[in-house]
């Protein structure tokens, strides 16, 4: 009888399951996994924890900047790479989140949202709750240098935007990330 | 006892619920009540725009269990059929997410990396202690309970493969792989108990896969070049 009270419950969320599928992870197919074969893992991602994957490829945006130039968002990108598995913000880029938390504290009236994504691996609402703490990790900083909580703004995409295409450790460290844009 | 849906997260501000306790009914009586309740309606509406980023996975049972990221982080919350203002289940500084209702509802297992990497834990529905449910291996994620509560079906990281796992909650088992393909997700138990649909990919396509709870015997349901993921057994497996 317990069985019986459910069924109706259940049975009138079928449509509604299509309706979220449609809305949460978007019809259109996600070009990440349609050709790729995923067979051909390269396999330093095999085993690592964080700390191993450092993700060489994925920091090709960043490069020494003179700090004193200010403003200088540009030439230090607005990307910052995470570890599998990790939203431990990494040294390198706190020139990075420095620069954007001078903007912010210089015109209160800019806005950033940081957009939290993951590489492909592990479940898709995992790496949603991941994506969101890897964005919350650099509104933290930032609000820790001084931005306030009406400028920053944590957001997560999880893996279903992946910055680069394919299934071995140089797409997976450029799509470990969190980007901040302006508002 | 529920038969529950998982639905995937929205970055959206509303939960929509087809709500609506239903009582005892006889099959014309539900086919009514389906024909009566095809429009979902709002059952509660969160804080747009600043504290509920995304509502995830939720599962329906007794009451509604799901995350949100209102509080930092991702926290369960859970919220009755009547409504109302959603009661926060977790408080960890870690991930809690993707909840799943124990047969008897009277649990709640969900993923936490509140011990470093993502694992399995129980809390009782109404608060009190969390435990640990799985411990093999660094990643063990998206939880399914058996209708009999006995079996934890789940996916666990074997260095780079994904992998369908069971584990005997009623006694002291070991872990048992399902499987030896490497992107299994998202398992899901029929409602007679005896087998498992789960997503996974084989020869570069997204497949559907149901294994008996030995893993003995598998079947693939559908095989596409589209996107194929989050099964769900529906209601006496049809």
């Amino acid at each position: 009888m317990k069985k019986m009270m459910h069924v109706g419950l259940t049975a009138l969320l079928m449509p509604l399951t299509a309706a979220f599928v449609l809305v949460g992870c978007s019809s259109v197919p996600l070009d990440d996994k349609s050709n790729v074969p995923v067979e051909t893992r390269n396999t330093t991602g095999i085993g690592t924890g964080a700390g191993a994957n450092t993700g060489g490829a994925g920091q090709s945006g960043v490069t020494p900047v003179d700090l004193t130039k200010g403003g200088a968002n540009n030439s230090l990108g607005k990307v910052v790479y995470f570890d599998f598995d990790s939203y431990v913000l990494k040294d390198e880029y706190r020139p990075l989140v420095d620069s954007f938390a001078k903007t912010l504290t210089a015109d209160r009236k800019k806005k950033v949202v940081v957009e939290g994504h993951t590489d492909e691996r592990g479940g898709r609402e995992y790496n949603l709750a991941l994506g969101q703490k890897r964005a919350e990790t650099v509104t933290k900083a930032l609000a820790l240098l001084g931005a306030a909580d009406s400028q920053i703004e944590a957001v997560s995409f999880g893996k279903e935007r992946p910055a680069a295409q394919g299934s071995d450790e140089t797409a997976w460290a450029k799509n470990r990330r969190a980007e901040l844009v302006y508002r | 006892m529920s038969k529950a849906k998982r639905l995937w997260g929205i970055p959206a501000v509303f939960l929509l619920l087809a709500a609506q306790a239903l009582a005892q009914s006889t099959p014309d009586e539900l086919a009514q009540k389906r024909a009566e309740q095809a429009q979902p309606r709002v059952a509660v509406a969160f804080d747009p725009p600043k504290f509920d980023k995304y509502v995830g996975y939720y599962q329906l049972g007794p009451k509604a269990i799901f995350t949100l990221s209102r509080d930092g982080g991702s926290q369960l919350y859970l919220l009755g059929r009547e409504g109302g203002a959603p009661r926060r289940l977790t408080t960890s500084n870690a991930i809690d997410t993707e909840p799943a209702f124990s047969p008897d509802g009277r649990s709640i297992y969900f993923v936490s990396d509140r011990g470093g990497g993502p694992q399995i834990y129980r809390i009782p529905v109404n608060g009190g202690n969390v435990e640990r449910v799985t411990f093999g291996g660094s990643y063990n994620i998206s939880p399914a309970i058996s209708p009999d509560g006995r079996t934890l079906a789940y996916i666990s990281r074997q260095g780079s493969a994904f992998r369908l796992y069971t584990l005997d909650l009623a006694g002291n088992g070991q872990p048992q792989a399902l499987t030896d393909t490497s992107d299994d997700e998202s398992p899901s138990f029929a409602p007679n108990g005896k087998l498992i649909i789960y997503a996974s990919r084989a020869a570069g396509r997204d497949v559907l896969m149901t294994t008996t709870l030995d893993g003995k015997i598998k079947a693939r349901l559908v095989s596409t070049s589209a996107d194929v993921r989050e099964p769900v057994w529906g209601p006496y497996g049809r």
